[in-house]
């Protein structure tokens, strides 16, 4: 009798589960579901769209907005914006681990009021250095110019990023290094060499977070840049589609817009999945120590 | 004696600032990107700074800030950017603990490849994502008032009005944000032993009892560091509105960040925007300092 009553009890919980669970996928999916369909559509326009357009269908299947996206500059675009990651993800990442390493193995007074003072200017959003950042740069010829916008996007990334290999390196025991300097390397050297490659999910983390964040930047390239040669990929999203403004216009060129924008999205979904473990790991690490 | 207790003084100063250079490179880049605008930004609050003064820009005191106060603007501003951050923040942590919760019975099937969709719109670009959901809330043929049609629901101005304009915003925070809190809590719950559910169901726990007692003590500082997180993220947090309703209807859903960046580069109101900055960073700065205080998170991280 009470067996019985367990059972019963345990099929419902496992169908209320998989319902929420089947829910939650679905909602997680569909935008993206949505955009995939539509890119290999002819809808040229958001005005052509029905429901129906949710159903893949052979006699609507076409390549064009994919030919769009390439006869467009994509390929210049692409090469900028790998070219702004790449160098952030550079100097995010010294910058970071340099101090980690510091904050976390050197004797430093003021160490404690700084690792607290790092993690307040986090609380500081871009948009109210954005304004002044502008003005000294416009002043310094520095708009227009991808050193100036490496320094911005990296500086936010370095600041986090050397909290977090704080917080690791925290957790590797300082014998690793201790035996390499007692085989005779220099202090540097163990720990660029022994830490740097125990340390490496915390790198993978950084050099992640900086270049996603320099790849998906809008709102700071929007205002520093206005030089078509200059163009990154987000910014050419907006030039192919036809975006007019940024408040609820839509999409103007549905295909194309959802094309230029997989092409541009599914790199980075394919990051996160291979380095999940990491990413996890990291977030984790950074709420529970 | 002497010689040798100055040049230990010495060793050990000297030894102390090569320390200080391998901080070098980020308290550079903190006073070029973070410092020095900063400074900037409060001095430019208490100018007259804007497009027809570029290049005669004089010191005004506090003009700005008085007119901010007495138009009254600030006010319901200040209660958005509230909306905009609790009326995220709480269906996100909420939605967040369910999923992982679900995902964290034992003997659950497929939780991997469940787990990686859901993982999705955290992966997928945001700003990209947030350009979708715009085209899926337009009134007259985005996707969704045409499914809701299959039901007989007239269609609804999404983001024009400003009921329906929170609710779409909320929405679509809740997308991008809940698979975060999701990976969040599904690892600090899978840090728990497995013997402490097995124990409480020995002694006879039913579902709820093991999680206050077993799960929530576990959970509970992982669950606060990414509220107070997540509050100060969301409400810095400028993409989705800025891209979504732009703060209208009106300014019905204008944050403080979103009005600030408009006011500088669509109207191009330089020291008004930055009064509104400073005015936002000062309420989020006291807010923060208090929760943190309130929790300990600051603990934990020195």
């Amino acid at each position: 009798m009470n067996i019985n009553k367990y059972k019963v009890f345990d099929i419902l919980r496992w169908t209320i589960s998989y319902i929420i669970i089947g829910l939650v996928v679905l909602f997680a999916i569909f935008p993206l579901y949505y955009i995939v369909l539509t890119s290999f559509s002819k809808l040229s326009s958001i005005s052509n769209l029905t429901i129906g357009s949710l159903i893949p269908s052979l006699s609507n299947f076409t390549l064009s907005a994919y030919q769009y996206v390439f006869n467009s500059q994509f390929m210049l675009w692409l090469r900028n914006s790998l070219v702004l990651a790449v160098g952030t993800l550079a100097v995010a990442v010294t910058v970071a681990f340099v101090s980690g390493v510091a904050l976390s193995r050197l004797n430093i007074s003021g160490k404690k009021s700084l690792i607290v003072f790092l993690y307040i200017l986090t609380f500081f959003p871009f948009t109210s250095i954005v304004i002044p950042l502008f003005l000294s740069f416009s002043t310094l010829g520095l708009t227009n110019n991808y050193v100036g916008l490496i320094l911005i996007y990296a500086s936010g990334t370095a600041i986090f990023g050397a909290y977090m290999s704080k917080i690791f390196i925290d957790s590797i025991p300082k014998e690793y290094e201790e035996a390499a300097m007692v085989d005779g390397q220099s202090r540097f050297k163990a720990f660029f060499t022994i830490l740097f490659r125990i340390a490496r999910p915390v790198v993978i983390f950084i050099a992640l977070l900086a270049f996603i964040g320099a790849y998906t930047d809008y709102a700071v390239i929007n205002v520093f840049v206005s030089k078509g040669s200059l163009y990154t990929l987000m910014l050419g999203l907006y030039h192919v589609s036809a975006l007019g403004g940024t408040s609820a216009v839509g999409a103007v060129n549905l295909n194309v817009f959802s094309a230029f924008s997989l092409l541009m999205g599914l790199p980075i979904v394919a990051f996160y999945i291979i380095f999940q473990k990491y990413l996890t790991q990291m977030y984790t690490m950074s709420g529970t120590k | 004696m002497q010689i040798e207790i100055k040049n230990k003084f010495l060793r050990k100063l000297g030894l102390q600032s090569i320390n200080y250079l391998y901080l070098l490179p980020i308290i550079a880049l903190i006073l070029f990107v973070f410092l020095y605008p900063i400074a900037y930004g409060i001095y430019i609050s208490f100018t007259n700074f804007s497009l027809t003064h570029f290049f005669n820009a004089t010191v005004v005191g506090f003009t700005n800030y008085a007119l901010l106060f007495k138009s009254g603007l600030i006010y319901p501003i200040i209660l958005q950017t509230l909306i905009w951050t609790v009326g995220s923040l709480v269906p996100m942590v909420l939605l967040g603990l369910l999923v992982a919760n679900i995902l964290n019975q034992k003997g659950f099937k497929a939780k991997g490849p469940l787990f990686t969709l859901i993982l999705l719109p955290w992966a997928f670009p945001a700003f990209i994502s947030l350009l979708i959901w715009a085209d899926m809330w337009n009134t007259h043929f985005g996707i969704i008032n045409q499914f809701l049609g299959l039901f007989g629901i007239h269609q609804i101005n999404w983001l024009f009005k400003t009921v329906p304009a929170w609710i779409a915003l909320i929405v679509t925070n809740l997308w991008l944000s809940f698979s975060y809190y999701t990976t969040f809590f599904l690892s600090s719950m899978q840090s728990i032993p497995e013997e402490f559910h097995e124990a409480a169901k020995v002694d006879g726990a039913n579902m709820f009892q093991r999680f206050s007692k077993v799960t929530w003590p576990a959970i509970k500082g992982a669950i606060a560091f990414a509220a107070i997180s997540g509050f100060i993220f969301t409400w810095n947090n400028f993409y989705p509105i800025y891209i979504l309703t732009g703060g209208g209807p009106g300014t019905s859903t204008y944050s403080l960040t979103v009005y600030a960046y408009n006011q500088a580069f669509d109207f191009y109101n330089y020291a008004l925007g930055s009064a509104f900055s400073v005015v936002s960073i000062i309420i989020l700065a006291v807010m923060a300092i208090v929760m943190l205080k309130y929790t300990k998170v600051l603990d934990m991280l020195t």
